[in-house]
């Protein structure tokens, strides 16, 4: 996947698939690649073909561990497709995870 | 239907579960449903995998898929040790990472069902369609918009209306059902309990039992095995169907469990067998018929069911099968539940069953013994008749409770005696009965004769019917001692030889022809008449003495016994005073080994005549109550 520090925005790109197999991995990337003065980050799911229950904690592990680091971060979700709005719509999840298109 | 095999690795999920809906496409699935199914496939592999332990990462995931048009059923089989299946199951905190596949398969699917076992589980997850036209036009509807799953109509017309009242009348008459059926469930659980306590009988419990079992889970028949006694084998105990008899089915030695991986031929033909091995729920039937070869197959082939294991801790007891014909649904988590909950019933009740007619056993048996160990010490003689110029002494201990030994002294006219040494073959009251009998026939029998040979003739044909009967014989030697006379008249039924120590020391062996009695009917048996010379000795012995064993396993013998009379006779001793010395032998030989046979022996010793004193003495005798124990001898 590819990171993308924009200002006050860090951008995630090219996830081909965010799941129980490679959470961790995920996770511990984006952890360490957290900069300081961030106040959102927008995880773009145009190409992610698979998402799974393990995907939603790692999506909760990272807000988790950037709000106790730099407080309130929005984390929004880019352009997911349907499956994976599906999860989303099922578990809640899409009011903690703002969905945008564009 | 198709069949996946998945290695118990995250990575391989993916593609597992892509192969599925392609597959589920193939079927004619539309989309919503497809995604559907696929979320729920991914969850349950991903929760197999994570809970996998070590040992079982070897053995790979398996998935069944079974679609027949309108039903669908998707099974996960793990070999996880798997968990409680949570009967309320909600949404974790939004800030909790973990927790949401089950409720995410609950959602998407309509009905689960979480089969447990020992090592195997089985998760069955399953949809249900209206008919195929309705779908293709939900179909057609879905294709024109873009965001079609979740699509919250703002305005509902009427048809939808309609919908959600058809669906909302589904909903209250699913839930009217479970209540009935949680009320007969609970009103049978009651009714068991109640029971449990009351009886200690397994046949007309678990029959009342199993009727109610049947009404509540819905099911046509069941079939309840139990172990045999010696654990070889599951024995048909109890069936719906009492005409139905399937086979016994064979255990393996030392029920070892089966080796997943390399089925046992046995096992493949037994839904049983795997149930009671693997100590876990077998289902069969459907896409796991039973084997042609299996017990239940003959009568119940187009059968579908469970075979749960009836266990008490990690002890198998037995296994109840339950089933119902193939064109039925199989049954629902609470069914099985049910059929959980009341093999469990069974098998407390069997456990006190078997621990209540133990109890009655033993008291029975130890009834029994005390009755026997009655019997035997009457038999014995009150005490010994004194002879001119020769005393008596007799002695017998038992090696257990009731032995089959006695002897008897039977005085008759002008210094005569009678007497008699005798060994009931067997055991317990039987033989001690026997024993009985025998005391008593001789003392009638003496009314018209005192010939030995004469007197065991007799007394065999009368024994013969009964002892041959229950393949019970007796040895026994009669001897006639004439002390007046000065001669023994020796008859003997298959007996130990008697042995006459005469003055000169010399040791002579009289063993006269003649069968154990209750062998043949008519048996001729011979007479030897010897000398009863002043200053002899003679010994009647039971084969206890003989085969008595030491600490080195060696046998005490004749040619001992021999030399101890060779050397003990005759010197002036009184018979009880020899008696007392040939004990001590004994014992200081036989150390702390415990008795295996009874011992029994009657001393005929010449002795001093002594004026005022009575020759009269109590016979001393021995009944251990363990074979190891050294009982002091009655004081006189």
């Amino acid at each position: 996947m590819k990171i993308r520090h924009d200002g006050k925005t860090l951008n995630v790109s090219d996830l081909d698939q965010l799941g129980t197999m490679n959470r961790q991995s995920f996770n511990s990337e984006l952890a360490a690649a957290l900069p300081m003065g961030i106040d959102r980050i927008v995880i773009d799911l145009s190409r992610t073909g698979y998402m799974d229950c393990g995907g939603l904690g790692a999506l909760i592990a990272l807000r988790n561990c950037a709000r106790r680091r730099h407080g309130n971060v929005a984390i929004r979700l880019l352009n997911p497709t349907p499956p994976v709005r599906h999860i989303f719509k099922l578990t809640h999840l899409d009011r903690v995870f703002p969905i945008e298109s564009g | 239907m198709c069949r996946l095999s998945l290695a118990c690795d995250l990575a391989g999920v993916r593609e597992t579960a892509r192969a599925a809906r392609e597959f589920l496409a193939r079927q004619g699935l539309i989309e919503p449903d497809l995604i559907a199914c696929e979320l729920a496939l991914v969850e349950a592999c991903n929760n197999a995998i994570v809970h996998a332990p070590a040992e079982s990462r070897q053995v790979p995931i398996e998935i069944n898929l079974l679609f027949e048009d309108p039903k669908l059923e998707l099974h996960v089989i793990d070999h996880t040790r798997g968990f409680d299946w949570p009967g309320q199951m909600d949404l974790p905190p939004l800030e909790e990472e973990h927790g949401r596949g089950l409720f995410i398969i609950r959602s998407v699917m309509d009905d689960v069902l979480y089969l447990r076992g020992a090592g195997e589980n089985r998760l069955v997850m399953r949809k249900t369609w209206p008919a195929r036209e309705e779908r293709d036009a939900e179909a057609t509807k879905d294709q024109q918009s873009a965001d079609s799953i979740t699509s919250d109509h703002p305005s509902e017309s009427l048809p939808d209306l309609q919908k959600k009242l058809a669906l909302s009348e589904q909903v209250i008459g699913t839930m009217a059902k479970e209540l009935c059926f949680r009320s007969e469930e609970l009103a049978a659980i009651f009714r068991c309990t109640s029971e449990l306590g009351r009886t200690n009988e397994l046949e007309s419990f678990a029959k009342r039992l199993l009727g109610d079992l049947m009404n509540i889970a819905a099911a046509d028949w069941y079939v309840m095995r139990l172990l045999s006694p010696d654990e070889s084998r599951l024995l048909v105990t109890l069936s719906s169907e009492p005409e139905l008899e399937p086979g016994s089915v064979v255990l393996p030695p030392n029920q070892e469990p089966l080796d997943s991986s390399s089925p046992c031929s046995l096992a493949a033909h037994s839904v049983e067998l795997q149930a009671a091995l693997g100590r876990k729920d077998v289902l069969f039937g459907g896409s796991h018929p039973l084997a042609p070869a299996d017990p239940l197959a003959s009568s119940k082939g187009e059968s579908l069911g469970l075979v749960r294991p009836i266990v008490m801790g990690d002890k198998l007891l037995g296994t109840l099968a339950v089933g119902r014909k193939a064109d039925q649904p199989h049954f629902s988590v609470e069914q099985v539940e049910v059929i959980r909950t009341f093999s469990e019933f069974l098998a407390i009740q069997i456990v006190n069953a078997r621990l209540h007619k133990e109890r009655v056993d033993l008291q029975v048996t130890a009834h029994e013994l005390e009755i026997a160990r009655y019997i035997q010490q009457t038999l014995l003689p009150k005490n010994f008749p004194s002879l001119h110029g020769f005393g008596l002494h007799g002695f017998c201990r038992s090696a257990r409770q009731v032995g089959g030994d006695f002897y008897d002294i039977l005085p008759l006219r002008e210094d005569r005696v009678l007497l008699v040494v005798a060994d009931v073959m067997g055991k317990g009251v039987p033989a001690a009965l026997f024993a009985a009998t025998f005391h008593t026939l001789v003392r009638t029998m003496t009314e018209w004769t005192d010939r030995p040979a004469e007197l065991l003739a007799r007394m065999n044909r009368l024994l013969f019917e009964e002892l041959s009967s229950v393949d019970m014989f007796i040895t026994a030697q009669l001897v006639l001692a004439d002390v007046a006379a000065r001669k023994l008249i020796v008859a003997s039924a298959g007996h130990c030889p008697l042995l006459l120590a005469g003055p000169d020391r010399r040791i002579r062996s009289v063993s006269p022809d003649g069968m154990p009695l209750g062998i043949l009917r008519d048996v001729v048996f011979a007479e030897e008449v010897v000398a009863l010379e002043e200053g002899s000795c003679a010994l009647l012995y039971t084969d206890g003495l003989t085969e008595a064993r030491n600490p080195h396993g060696e046998f005490f013998g004749e040619v001992r016994l021999f030399n101890w009379l060779k050397e003990k006779a005759g010197r002036n001793k009184t018979a009880s005073q020899l008696s007392e010395e040939f004990l001590s032998e004994l014992k200081s030989f036989q150390c702390q080994v415990p008795l295996s046979d009874d011992q029994t022996f009657l001393l005929l010793s010449s002795e001093p005549t002594v004026e005022c004193e009575s020759v009269i003495s109590a016979p001393e005798t021995r009944l251990a109550v363990s074979a190891a124990a050294h009982v002091a001898p009655l004081k006189r």
